[in-house]
């Protein structure tokens, strides 16, 4: 049985009237993705490849010029809709003269929580964000990793079945990105569906299920990365020591400095090349196979709409 | 109706940890200085010039209050992007402005209210006891200030916080001047201005409707179909201004 998909944008665009004449500027042009209901999705770009304008076109909070939004198969400003989503912006801010159970007990209202529930769940949050004992602080007093696990906390707190967070990892430090990346693994592990955007690859490649880069406001490439990411090696890394003077190989360039090489050779290369430093008496000290990372495809896709200007 | 109750307890709570009620200890403060002073000054007289400019006083302030509280607590909701994370919830633009003005009208009936007691103390000290006209008077104060948040947040919806600011505060002053500019349109003898003040006395909301200053000060009650015609018309801008705010606010796009 097909699940409805979490979200599906189907063509979207949107432009804005921009400078004295009004003409219009593409930010976003012809986006269509599907995003499945229980998987960790990716929305991967540069600084103002259309990411942030992308989500909020599916939140509501921003019209799409042309194409159709649809979450959970219904129209994102239908409150039935968003009573099953949670969304943390980049850098939120928030009434810095409440404190933190403040916050999120108004936002347990806002998502049509009652009774005692109203106040358990967001102390349940607060402990499960590494925040505990802070409920009763006026948000003014945060730092920018506390206002950024709080604002995950009132993304969390009507418990959404699908969870949008733009840039969630931005202002933490190496300790506080894992732990959110870790938080988004469980959540995932919980049925729950996340959707994020980022423009650092190793958090993507470490977590996702499947992701779309976004070029310009365009989707240059989009699935799951075990599709997206060629399995053979590319090119390999060669290190060896103890060559004679003059070590030299038909056909390849493998500068020899001192009796020592190193140098990226092509996969075909790297057998003839361990056979000749052995004949030569030399020693191989290394051989590192590398494959097509996301940033390489990133890259590649990023070159591809530059050089078709 | 829950969550328009939860936004505007959210409202009242940030307009008084932003110390706009501070503004009521400067009123008090600054009162009863000038009770003391006028008291040597006027002949026998000093109840009423108290009174007179303590309304004023509570006028402008919560004019001042009405004006500038809604467009910074609005445009600061966009800019921080507070207002993005509420409306990704449940919860209708409409009622959010709904709530956003509930609890900036109550506000500003707490600040209105105890002005008003504050200022009745030295009045009736020196011989001005403030009885139902007086309390008519401040009543209508809160009233023409809910207008006039309902202008601010209408502006504040289209526009930035600059011109919402200047927008808001010239209606403010063409609230209080279209019936002296209607009368001078009409005596002018020139049709198009007449037509023309005509218009914008009509068009625009009358704020002079909510002045019972002039009858708190001889302690004369106006009649009551007075006071319900005002009521019912500061109920019927403050519908319109809300839903025009409303169809506006629908059609915004937050970058």
């Amino acid at each position: 049985m097909n699940e409805t998909p979490a979200i599906r944008l189907e063509g979207i665009g949107k432009a804005y009237r921009q400078g004295f004449w009004l003409r219009p500027k593409e930010v976003v042009n012809q986006v269509s993705l599907e995003v499945p209901a229980g998987s960790l999705f990716g929305c991967l770009g540069h600084n103002g490849a259309g990411k942030t304008t992308t989500i909020k076109m599916l939140l509501g909070l921003i019209a799409p010029t042309r194409g159709t939004v649809s979450v959970w198969g219904g129209p994102p400003r239908d409150p039935a809709v968003r009573r099953r989503v949670g969304y943390l912006p980049e850098q939120p801010g928030f009434q810095e003269h409440l404190t933190a159970m403040e916050l999120l007990t108004f936002h347990a209202d806002l998502c049509g929580i009652r009774g005692a529930e109203r106040h358990r769940r967001p102390a349940e949050l607060l402990e499960r964000m590494g925040l505990p004992g802070v409920e009763r602080v006026p948000l003014s007093r945060f730092s920018k990793g506390m206002l950024q696990r709080v604002g995950l906390a009132q993304a969390l707190v009507g418990d959404p079945d699908l969870v949008v967070l733009d840039e969630p990892m931005s202002g933490l430090d190496p300790v506080g990105r894992k732990d959110v990346r870790d938080l988004m693994v469980e959540l995932k592990n919980r049925g729950k569906t996340v959707f994020f955007s980022t423009h650092v690859l190793s958090d993507a490649e470490a977590i996702c299920d499947e992701v779309a880069i976004l070029v310009r406001g365009e989707v240059r490439a989009k699935g799951c990365l075990a599709d997206l990411l060629k399995p053979k090696v590319t090119d390999v890394e060669f290190s060896a020591e103890g060559l004679p003077p003059g070590f030299a190989v038909p056909g390849m360039d493998v500068p020899v400095q001192e009796g020592t090489l190193h140098a990226r050779i092509s996969a075909a290369d790297r057998d003839p090349l361990i056979q000749a430093v052995v004949a030569a008496g030399g020693r191989v000290t290394g051989v590192v196979s590398r494959r097509e990372t996301l940033e390489t495809l990133f890259m590649n896709e990023l070159n591809a709409v530059e050089r078709a200007g | 109706m829950t969550r328009i109750l939860s936004i505007a307890q959210v409202t009242w709570r940030e307009a008084v940890r932003d110390r706009v009620l501070y503004s009521v200890l400067f009123f008090a403060a600054t009162l009863f200085a000038v009770a003391g002073v006028l008291d040597r000054m006027t002949l026998g007289q000093s109840g009423r010039v108290v009174l007179d400019l303590g309304l004023a006083g509570i006028h402008l302030c919560g004019a001042f209050i009405a004006v500038f509280l809604p467009i910074t607590l609005m445009s600061r909701d966009i800019a921080r992007k507070t207002l993005h994370v509420v409306l990704a919830k449940p919860v209708g633009r409409t009622a959010y402005l709904g709530g956003k003005y509930l609890g900036l009208v109550f506000t500003e009936g707490v600040i209105v209210a105890v002005m008003g007691l504050v200022l009745a103390a030295p009045a009736a000290v020196l011989g001005q006891v403030p009885g139902l006209a007086y309390a008519a008077a401040v009543a209508m104060i809160w009233v023409e200030l809910a207008v006039l948040t309902g202008i601010a947040m209408l502006f504040a919806a289209v526009t930035g916080p600059f011109l919402a600011g200047m927008f808001t505060l010239g209606l403010f002053l063409i609230g209080h001047l279209s019936r002296g500019l209607e009368t001078l349109g009409a005596e002018s003898g020139d049709p198009l201005l007449a037509s023309l003040s005509r218009v914008v006395h009509l068009g625009l909301p009358d704020l002079a409707v909510f002045d019972f200053k002039p009858a708190a000060l001889y302690g004369t009650l106006p009649p009551a179909a007075d006071i319900g015609l005002a009521l019912a018309y500061g109920a019927a801008c403050t519908v319109a201004l809300i839903a025009i705010a409303s169809l506006v606010f629908a059609r915004r796009d937050f970058r």
